[in-house]
């Protein structure tokens, strides 16, 4: 058994390495997550364990995995929470057919290009305990994703958001998520049902009461909440509590109908109320413990899971590029050109297929997801880790590139000369 | 009429590149699954090896797997030792496969029978200070799905 000393340490550990180099990160105009992504890999065998094998052993003794794993997941649970909250279906309202097709495209084009590369993959770093069809839609999932944290995050620094740009991206990252989040779902349902975990019926039959009981039952029922909210003024201890009661209670059910429990935290952020104060309040409360305690030890925790030693030799690095080029091309690409054939001009184009190619957190959340239900290797998760890293490093500068902020304000007469210069990177999730 | 056009071949195309790229995958075959943990049916004499003596005895074998490439930990009372290796070139109509890995003076030969789910092997280990070949037999105690992401065992 560990002591709680051990992980005391670990804590205060991962807390200054992922400040540290996520402030590093933003020095050099980064988002802050992407430098804490790198610390996780840090302090994994990676980098800490292949320094100083002693230390990195002492440090992270394998029998203190597990408590630190389950701190880990609760920050995940209240981070989806955070991510449901962020979306609004009304986002979606009113931004015409080019918002919906390239919606669609951005989530079908990686799909399909992701199942093709599993073709390739499946022989090579897969194994016959997985399925073809499990693997292969897993992967299409996992090159479907887009942060859309972060995505929104650079959105308002760059003053995008009332922008076609901007509410184009926010749509479809929107739609991206919640449709990755369903397959995700179904692909976690199939997997455990073919390990004989829940009768697939059960499954499936549970979630289609689960949702329908979510929409119709739980979200006119939580006006409740607002209500409250309202005639107290603020976001009181109680209030708090029956929230993170709620997302507690419909992770548990969605962990138990054999779907993940993070798609229960993300559903009950989706349908809490949409009043502005509301969801502002509820946020500013639960983001800033999430993000500066619970998150990194996400971090650390997957960091301790990638070996880059796994990626061993060329043909290994080679698959790993095979793996972002299709990344990029699948999100960049598809997204691109389906913005270009709604209307909009190549630069704007070329813009949203720069954001919907970030992935950040998300993608890490699915793929430790992937290696949890073992639908993806250890190599394999390194590899798409490394494909996070990459198409998240790439957002901002790629954006610079195609669609200068100086050009943008010289384009938009109502953009103000904050908008000139990018803004310091995003402290909040992605 | 445009928008339609558009939108059916945008989306309808990459949808069915998917169901064929499904479809294709079924007659694939990858690397039989042998990750997971594995205990030796009977504690094996390490006295002619010091480098498994210096474990305190080997309390199981863990096999973290991606493909046909492997990570074998040893671990004993005392502590582990890592190996590196892989499932050895597929023998057309072999009923029997070949792991072979090495590291930390080490090396490890097992053989598991069958091509899928198997979970019973064969394993023997060499060293370079070691008197003889260590021998034994193991079952696996864990599926390989929650072999997945345990290679710091």
């Amino acid at each position: 058994m560990m002591s709680l000393s051990t992980l005391l340490l670990q804590i205060a550990v991962i807390i200054i390495c992922s400040r540290a180099i996520g402030l590093l990160f933003r020095r050099i105009g980064q988002p802050q997550v992407v430098g804490e992504m790198a610390a996780g890999i840090v302090l994994g065998p990676s980098v800490l364990g292949a320094l100083a094998p002693e230390l990195s052993a002492s440090l992270f003794p394998a029998a203190s995995l597990g408590p630190l794993n389950a701190l880990s997941q609760v920050g995940l649970i209240a981070f989806m929470f955070l991510v449901g909250l962020e979306l609004d279906p009304r986002q979606m309202r009113g931004r015409g057919h080019t918002a919906v097709l390239t919606s669609h495209v951005s989530i079908v084009v990686p799909f399909c290009l992701g199942t093709v590369l599993a073709l390739f993959l499946y022989p090579r770093l897969s194994d016959d305990s997985v399925t073809f069809t499990n693997f292969a839609l897993f992967i299409g999932t996992a090159m479907s994703i887009t942060a859309f944290p972060v995505l929104a995050r650079i959105l308002t620094e760059r003053q995008l958001l009332r922008h076609p740009v901007g509410a184009v991206a926010l749509a479809s990252a929107a739609v991206d998520d919640v449709t990755a989040w369903c397959i995700l779902a179904a692909v976690v349902a199939a997997v455990r049902a073919s390990e004989a975990v829940l009768p697939l019926w059960v499954t499936i039959g549970g979630s289609v009461l689960y949702v329908g009981l979510m929409l119709l039952v739980a979200r006119p029922a939580l006006s409740i909440l607002e209500r409250r909210f309202r005639a107290a003024g603020r976001v009181t201890q109680d209030l708090l509590g029956v929230t993170l009661l709620l997302v507690l209670a419909s992770a548990w059910t969605t962990e138990h109908l054999g779907i993940h429990a993070l798609f229960g935290a993300f559903m009950v952020g989706a349908i809490l109320p949409r009043e502005p104060g509301f969801v502002h309040a509820v946020t500013e409360r639960v983001e800033d413990l999430v993000v500066v305690l619970l998150l990194p030890l996400f971090f650390a925790f997957s960091g301790l899971r990638t070996s880059i030693a796994l990626v061993d030799g060329p043909a290994a690095w080679l698959m790993t590029a095979l793996i972002i080029v299709v990344a990029v091309a699948g999100k960049f690409g598809g997204s691109m050109v389906a913005a270009r054939a709604g209307g909009m001009r190549w630069r704007e184009a070329g813009a949203i297929g720069a954001l919907m190619n970030t992935r950040g957190l998300m993608e890490l959340v699915v793929l430790n997801i992937g290696l949890d239900i073992g639908v993806i290797s250890p190599a394999l998760f390194t590899m798409m880790v490394l494909m996070a890293l990459v198409t998240t490093l790439m957002a901002r500068p790629l954006l610079e590139l195609i669609y200068p902020a100086r050009q943008f304000a010289q384009e938009t007469p109502g953009a103000s000369a904050a908008g000139l210069t990018p803004a310091p990177a995003a402290t909040g999730p992605a | 009429m445009k928008t339609i056009v558009t939108y059916t071949l945008m989306v309808g195309v990459p949808l069915a590149g998917v169901g064929a790229a499904l479809r294709a995958g079924r007659t694939l075959e990858a690397p039989p699954a042998i990750g997971g943990a594995w205990t030796p049916t009977a504690a094996p004499d390490v006295s002619a090896c010091p480098a498994l003596a210096r474990l305190g005895g080997l309390r199981d074998v863990w096999i973290a797997q991606s493909g046909a490439a492997l990570t074998l930990v040893l671990r004993g009372k005392q502590g582990s030792t890592r190996l590196t290796g892989g499932l050895e070139p597929d023998t057309p109509g072999a009923v029997v496969r070949s792991v072979r890995a090495a590291g930390d003076g080490l090396t490890l030969r097992a053989s598991v029978p069958g091509s899928r789910a198997s979970d019973s092997m064969r394993v023997s280990l060499e060293g370079a200070d070691c008197a003889g070949t260590t021998a034994f037999s193991a079952f696996r105690v864990q599926a390989p799905s929650a072999g997945r992401g345990e290679a710091r065992r």
